[in-house]
């Protein structure tokens, strides 16, 4: 029987999988990484649906010791395997688990030919070292991004996992489409600034949610402040493209900057189905 | 206090290793399992909310946590907060809370709310444990503030 432990489990494969594809250095196994990590995602929601379907409570908890952090690519492989392999013993014999053991079966099988095949490198993304590799910036510059980039990606997550939460105990069709998009839309996003954390050393997991975060009473109003905390999104963007003095830096910055226009065009169009 | 007035400064002008540990392994995050007491300071404007945990036995902090779906800022502040006052009285922890108050009142705007949330928490956690004490069974005692912490880059 699927349970609230699985779930923890297979959250924190999710986070593992993907934050490691952002740290890894090779661009192939980075994109190999980033497509296993959204099929943990899919399996997660599935699971999800499963316990909500069958009233099973769970949460966003994570273990207060879950941490992805080390210098040596391998490490990383390795410690992926160890929990992959840890987690078939939680899976029973429903067909959605045999699924899942069938996808990380052939992700156990990559991971280990990345062993046999190619060379542990070091990993720079938890170096703490600050600096952005494509050009040169100021101090106040790196610190402008550094708080944002921190800000930012816990937010995304929090967005994911609210309309993730959402999602599953949406009452319309359409309901769920909108969430989608929003989920695509932050998976997005959380990809661009987790690759650009990883970048600079500062990569590290999102806090813990706690469920006054996602457990939303008010569905109208959390989107009303939602809108509201876009439009100030669009702002911190436009001031850091402006702040930024390298010009393919801050073009990216204004592109994410129009991206959140249609991200509130969405909500507007939630709301209404709300 | 001064590790208070060094994050100040710290924050006005540059990052430093201290504060970028704080945002990537926020210290004491996360609830207690066995809290003496559980307090919220919430902005009802924003949805900001700051829950503190504490576990206290005759007078002494044992364990204290916190969360925060807050800003950076918030984050740092309640990482250092926690850090200073564990394992220390509640007196002593009071007077810390006064001293943070008056030295992020010589700061911006912002970073004064962000105090005030965590504070504000710390104080409704108090309140919730000396009603528990009293036999009045709330799951956690909850304080509305008006100012709120806005991102600023």
């Amino acid at each position: 029987m699927m349970g609230s432990t699985l779930f923890k489990a297979k959250h924190e494969l999710w986070l593992r999988i993907t934050f490691i594809s952002f740290a890894v250095n090779n661009p192939s196994v980075k994109s190999k990484l980033y497509e296993f990590s959204q099929m943990e995602f899919r399996h997660l929601k599935w699971i999800a649906q499963s316990l909500f379907e069958n009233n099973l409570p769970y949460n966003y908890e994570r273990d207060p010791k879950f941490n992805i952090e080390s210098n040596s690519f391998f490490t990383l492989l390795h410690t992926t395997i160890d929990k992959i392999k840890a987690l078939h013993l939680e899976y029973d014999d429903t067909p959605l688990s045999q699924r899942m053991v069938h996808d990380e079966n052939y992700i156990l099988l990559v991971l280990k030919s990345y062993l046999n095949e190619l060379s542990d490198e070091p990993i720079h993304a938890f170096n703490r070292s600050r600096q952005w590799p494509d050009a040169s910036l100021g101090s106040s510059e790196i610190d402008a991004l550094t708080l944002f980039l921190f800000e930012e990606l816990y937010k995304e997550y929090e967005l994911i996992m609210i309309y993730f939460y959402r999602q599953i105990r949406a009452s319309t069709p359409l309901q769920v489409t909108h969430f989608q998009d929003l989920i695509d839309e932050s998976q997005f996003h959380l990809r661009s600034f987790g690759e650009m954390m990883a970048k600079m050393g500062i990569l590290a997991l999102p806090r813990v949610l706690h469920p006054r975060t996602y457990q939303i009473e008010n569905m109208e109003k959390f989107l009303q402040d939602g809108i509201i905390e876009e439009e100030n999104a669009k702002e911190e963007c436009r001031k850091l493209s402006s702040a930024i003095s390298d010009e393919k830096l801050s073009r990216f910055f204004e592109f994410i900057n129009f991206q959140e226009s249609y991200h509130i065009e969405i909500m507007k169009k939630l709301l209404k189905e709300i | 206090m001064t590790r208070n007035l060094r994050y100040n400064n710290q924050m006005e002008n540059n990052l430093n290793q201290e504060i970028i540990e704080h945002l990537m392994h926020p210290h004491n995050y996360g609830p207690l399992e066995n809290p003496t007491g559980v307090g919220v300071g919430h902005s009802e404007q924003s949805g900001e909310f700051v829950i503190f945990y504490i576990a206290t036995n005759e007078g002494i902090l044992d364990n204290v946590g916190y969360a925060t779906n807050g800003c950076h800022d918030t984050v740092v502040l309640g990482s250092m907060f926690t850090e200073m006052i564990k394992g220390e009285s509640l007196e002593y922890a009071q007077s810390a809370a006064i001293k943070l108050r008056e030295k992020v009142a010589l700061g911006p705007i912002k970073q004064q709310a962000c105090a005030q949330m965590v504070l504000t928490a710390f104080e409704a956690a108090q309140i919730h444990e000396q009603q528990k004490q009293e036999g009045i069974a709330e799951e956690l005692y909850a304080i509305d503030i008006e100012m709120e912490c806005e991102v600023e880059v």
